[in-house]
């Protein structure tokens, strides 16, 4: 029976019905009456959803804007990080310990602070997103620039390659397939860094309604907007994955050891 | 003037602070278009020595001249070509844009290939496959992409290191009368490090067979079976006297094995 359906459907059915027999659960838990307050019967998030759809698009719009900000401008930043630690090898080292220790900063923490110096602003808002995505990225890049194989660069000195040839036809297409795992880990950072941000203090947005709902204790407005902030990070990791199958990059699989 | 010639070259390797002698004293030389074969056993060298003629390498002293030039002059000229153990074609390029790899270093200098890549594709044997990508090719097919890649600038050398290395016996000796045929239609000066007696017999001119511990040529022996070289060569009563020859070079740095066969048979 089973074997009947095609894999690739298979690939679909089993987490889209393991997704439908928890919500069926939830919904009969809530409506049995044994569940604790803070659970959202699914029906009525949905309901929600469908009643104030005009509502939450404009409210996800600047949450779109700056975890799409936030995310372009790190990718160009670790990217430029990333080249640079390529033509100066010694930068290598400073610039990961250094994204190390940004990172291991909790951003919840740093986040009022960036505030207060900065202001509520837009920018504030995109170089939080821009602190939660960039290492992720860096280590990619980097990584990535070296993935080249020993007698790959041995080669590139037989045939007198110059530093601009070695780095345009050996050292980027090999660091190609790392940027996509480090664009992927960070798609979804993104929208949480937009999050964030905007808990902080912002006029609009997913995370401002999701705070408010919490305030309220409107538990039916609250599950909405966190599952909105699901679909938007599962959507930003589809885009990219997108992206790498364009590119071509999902057809070389990562199978050298840097060395 | 010589196709290659290597005078007096040594090499030390600084391991752990001290410096280790790798290779001692090394000399050969190869006429134009001869076919030169290093072997000797694991770790004497070979493949060292392969690196400092293409300019991978510096000597740490001696001097090595390919058609009268220092390496760094040749490499720097595309008069190398290069072939690995492992074939590294670049996985993203397909088989003519890998053969077309070293022409774009080339590009700007006015230089016309004598064999277009198309061409060298079909003289390998790959004519079919200019779009393949190389993880669609067996292992036999990317050496043999990686040999017309290694022949596209028509290089003064070609090195080959262990390039059927990798290969079951059967495709090897494919192999072997592969470049035999093509080596036929381009007279390239070669040198190949080889592990297999009966490969380097059949395709050397010249086999200098090494010891290890410094590495050293104990032995040079010139390869007097006619060309054009085919399946018939290996019946040639010379082949395995020369097989033998070697045999015994590369057995005789190993005093215990000996001594156990005297044992066993007087």
């Amino acid at each position: 029976m089973a074997e009947a359906i095609p894999p690739r459907l298979r690939a679909v059915l089993l987490p889209l019905g393991l997704a439908a027999a928890l919500l069926l659960g939830l919904e009969c838990l809530v409506a049995s009456g044994h569940a604790p307050m803070s659970i959202a019967r699914p029906t009525a998030v949905a309901q929600l959803i469908g009643e104030e759809h005009a509502m939450l698009l404009q409210q996800v719009v600047p949450t779109v804007v700056v975890a799409g900000w936030g995310y372009v401008l790190s990718l160009l930043f670790a990217l430029g990080l990333g080249f640079a630690s390529y033509a100066w090898r010694r930068m290598e080292l400073s610039v990961l310990t250094a994204g190390a220790i940004l990172s291991s900063i909790p951003i919840i923490a740093i986040a009022p602070i960036l505030s207060v110096w900065l202001g509520l602003s837009l920018p504030t808002r995109v170089l939080i997103t821009c602190i939660i995505c960039v290492f992720p990225l860096l280590v990619a890049i980097i990584q990535g620039l070296k993935a080249s194989t020993h007698s790959e660069r041995e080669l590139f000195t037989v045939l007198a390659a110059s530093p601009w040839q070695r780095f345009r036809l050996l050292a980027l297409p090999s660091a190609l397939p790392f940027v996509f795992v480090g664009m992927k880990v960070s798609a979804p950072l993104a929208v949480l860094g937009a999050l964030v941000a905007e808990w902080n203090g912002a006029e609009s947005g997913l995370g401002v309604v999701m705070l408010n709902a919490m305030f309220g204790l409107q538990i039916t407005r609250l599950w909405a907007s966190v599952f909105i902030a699901c679909l938007l990070s599962s959507l930003a990791y589809a885009y990219v994955c997108v992206l790498e199958k364009l590119s071509g990059a999902q057809d070389r699989p990562i199978m050298h050891t840097p060395t | 003037m010589t196709g290659l010639s290597i005078e007096q070259v040594c090499k030390s390797f600084a391991i752990n602070g001290q410096q280790v002698p790798v290779l001692d004293k090394v000399s050969l030389s190869l006429q134009p278009g001869q076919f030169g074969a290093l072997i000797g056993p694991s770790g004497c060298g070979k493949s060292t020595l392969l690196r400092m003629v293409a300019d991978i390498l510096p000597p740490s002293g001696g001097r090595i001249h390919i058609d009268g030039a220092p390496p760094e002059q040749a490499r720097r000229e595309h008069q190398i070509g290069f072939v690995f153990q492992e074939a590294t074609l670049l996985p993203w390029r397909s088989v003519l844009e890998n053969v077309q790899l070293p022409l774009e270093m080339l590009r700007g200098s006015g230089f016309k290939p004598p064999r277009s890549p198309a061409e060298l594709i079909k003289l390998v044997g790959l004519g079919g496959f200019e779009h393949a990508r190389p993880a669609q090719l067996s292992g036999g097919m990317q050496q043999r992409c990686a040999i017309a890649r290694a022949l596209v600038a028509s290089p003064k050398i070609l090195l080959l290191d262990e390039p059927f290395g990798a290969l079951d016996e059967v495709m090897r000796y494919r192999m072997n009368f592969e470049l035999l045929r093509i080596r036929g239609e381009t007279q390239t000066t070669a040198l190949m490090v080889t592990h297999s007696i009966e490969e380097a017999v059949l395709m050397a001119d010249r086999i200098f067979v090494f010891a290890a511990k410094p590495g050293r040529i104990i032995d040079a022996i010139d390869v007097d079976i006619p060309r054009p070289r085919w399946m018939s060569s290996m019946d040639h009563p010379r082949f395995a006297e020369l097989v033998e020859r070697v045999r015994h070079g590369l057995f005789s740095q190993m005093p215990d094995l000996t001594q156990y066969d005297e044992v066993l048979h007087g």
